[in-house]
């Protein structure tokens, strides 16, 4: 397993990391906001 | 229109496999809303009088068909659109979800201009619901053959997006509403029309980065095992042939009854939590309540699917009935102990598991079946959700009603509801423990099509 996270490492080098992050970041602001916004309202359980 | 031909994203050498998960999400996290839709309900029933119903404006039981709609079309659409998805390739059926789902919005706002609810009913129930069945099934294939060697990871980060829509289009149209509404108007309008616009431009993003591996592809230093597991085939078997396996209506159950038994619970978790914990539940923390679900709801979506690439999807599903059984006999008795913190946990584990079971039913259709058809069987399964949907909350209300009817205190009015689950995951568990390899007689004749990912369709077999 160690070695073929390796290898995919080397693969992966060929798109831009940049442009992996931001594909990433694209999704998980919007959704880290919506999972603020369901925790502060989940908090109201448990006063 | 060939820039979303199937041919023109087949990736480049060296394309990075982590690029295709964001672009499924893109499209999860739009038609998830979905799941937030009854933030709408109560504006809309306030259209023409604003601050309060006028009797011209709509019953909340008129406007309760909008999502009824919305999923049957889902489970429709995602049935008959399989196949043809499975010819296109993913870009278009993206770009298919995301016209239907905007212009859902776009026609629903009309609908509330002109006070037609009819219009809504098309448009989000079923233009809407059109773009929620292509939308979700159409990046599974596409992960499957990205990531042969975790697909339960793969699909699960996708379908926790579903899970994950409701928590941002919740927030996104309560915001929304609240900014366009005045003295003369709900707002709900202009936020159907913004969120239309949102929404199909945010899949429209995801639709330009998906890729497909070219033939052949695996990722680097992954080996097929030499002796696969039981469970695990290398072989494939086309969507219409896969409908003759009995193992087809045995993961159609065992999807149908995991579903069944956390839908109900879901639909009336705040009112249900109120009415088992009187005094310890206030409508407040029953919002809490909901909320808690919808983040477990999501996490087991992820969680669940990542844990059955190393025991199995089998083993993950005996866990899920098992577990389940256990826990819903035990609500009760939280609840008459009064303990919030552990009826609160009983009730967060089998929300996870019901997330699970929607994320990790793909890769177990893969290893049954093949990756060949999976997006097209995959959507033909997915029926089970629809009839759930419907058979989920008529037991949970109905049973609570005749409950209350007979004399029970409200307290106790769903302890019958909880046993009934517990019978119904048993079905479940049996159901799943009788699935077993596909019979070799339904399996692709040509050995070649071992291989086959999302670049080419097979001809199906003859005879």
């Amino acid at each position: 397993m160690h070695d073929q996270r390796d290898e995919n490492a080397v693969e992966h080098g060929t798109s831009s990391p940049i442009l992996i992050a931001a594909a990433w970041a694209l999704v998980m602001i919007p959704l880290a906001w919506g999972l603020l916004s369901t925790l502060q309202k989940a908090l109201l359980l448990f006063p | 229109m060939s820039f979303l031909d199937k041919n023109n994203i087949i990736a480049k050498p060296g394309h990075s496999r982590w690029l295709v998960p964001p672009a499924a999400l893109c499209v999860h996290l739009c038609i998830g809303q979905a799941y937030a839709f009854s933030v709408f309900n109560l504006p809309l029933t306030r259209v023409l009088g604003v601050t309060e119903s006028l009797p011209a404006d709509w019953e909340l039981t008129t406007l309760g068909w909008i999502f009824s709609l919305s999923m049957v079309f889902l489970g429709l659409s995602a049935a008959f659109c399989g196949s043809w998805l499975e010819r296109v390739g993913p870009r278009k059926a993206m770009f298919t979800a995301a016209c239907c789902f905007g212009s859902g919005f776009l026609l629903s706002a009309i609908g509330v201009w002109t006070h037609l609810v009819w219009l809504i009913y098309l448009g989000y129930g079923v233009l809407g619901g059109i773009g929620l069945g292509i939308g979700y099934i159409s990046p599974v294939k596409t992960l499957i053959t990205w990531f042969p060697d975790r697909p339960g990871m793969a699909t699960g980060m996708a379908i926790m997006g579903f899970g994950g829509g409701a928590m941002i289009g919740a927030p996104l149209a309560v915001g929304l509403m609240k900014y366009y509404s005045s003295p003369e108007s709900v707002g709900v309008a202009a936020t159907f029309v913004t969120m239309g616009i949102i929404y199909f431009i945010f899949m429209c993003i995801g639709a330009t980065i998906v890729r497909i591996p070219r033939k052949g592809w695996k990722p680097a230093g992954f080996v097929e095992e030499k002796q696969p597991q039981k469970l695990v085939t290398r072989n494939h078997v086309d969507v219409n042939q896969a409908m003759k396996t009995p193992q087809f209506y045995l993961l159609w159950f065992v999807l149908f009854l995991n579903v069944t038994a956390g839908i109900g619970v879901l639909g009336q978790a705040s009112a249900m939590s109120q009415e088992m914990m009187p005094g310890a539940i206030e409508a407040a923390a029953a919002a809490g309540f909901v909320g808690l679900l919808s983040l477990f709801n999501m996490g087991g979506r992820f969680a669940w699917a990542s844990v059955s690439d190393y025991i199995g999807r089998k083993n993950t599903y005996i866990i899920f009935f098992v577990l389940g059984m256990a826990l819903y006999a035990l609500v009760p008795g939280t609840a008459a102990i009064g303990s919030v913190f552990l009826y609160v946990l009983c009730y967060c584990v089998i929300i996870s598991m019901y997330g699970g079971g929607f994320s990790t039913i793909p890769a177990y259709l893969k290893d049954i079946f093949g990756t060949m058809h999976v997006g097209a069987i995959h959507g033909r399964l997915l029926t089970a959700w629809s009839a759930a949907g419907i058979m989920g909350p008529v037991l949970v209300n109905y049973i609570r009603a005749a409950q209350i009817d007979a004399g029970v205190d409200p307290a106790q009015a769903y302890t019958v509801t909880m046993y009934i689950m517990v019978g119904l995951l048993l079905i479940g568990l049996i159901c799943n423990l009788c699935v077993k390899a596909v019979d070799a007689k339904h399996h692709y004749e040509d050995a070649s099509d071992r291989d086959r990912g999302n670049t080419e369709t097979a001809k199906p077999m003859e005879g």
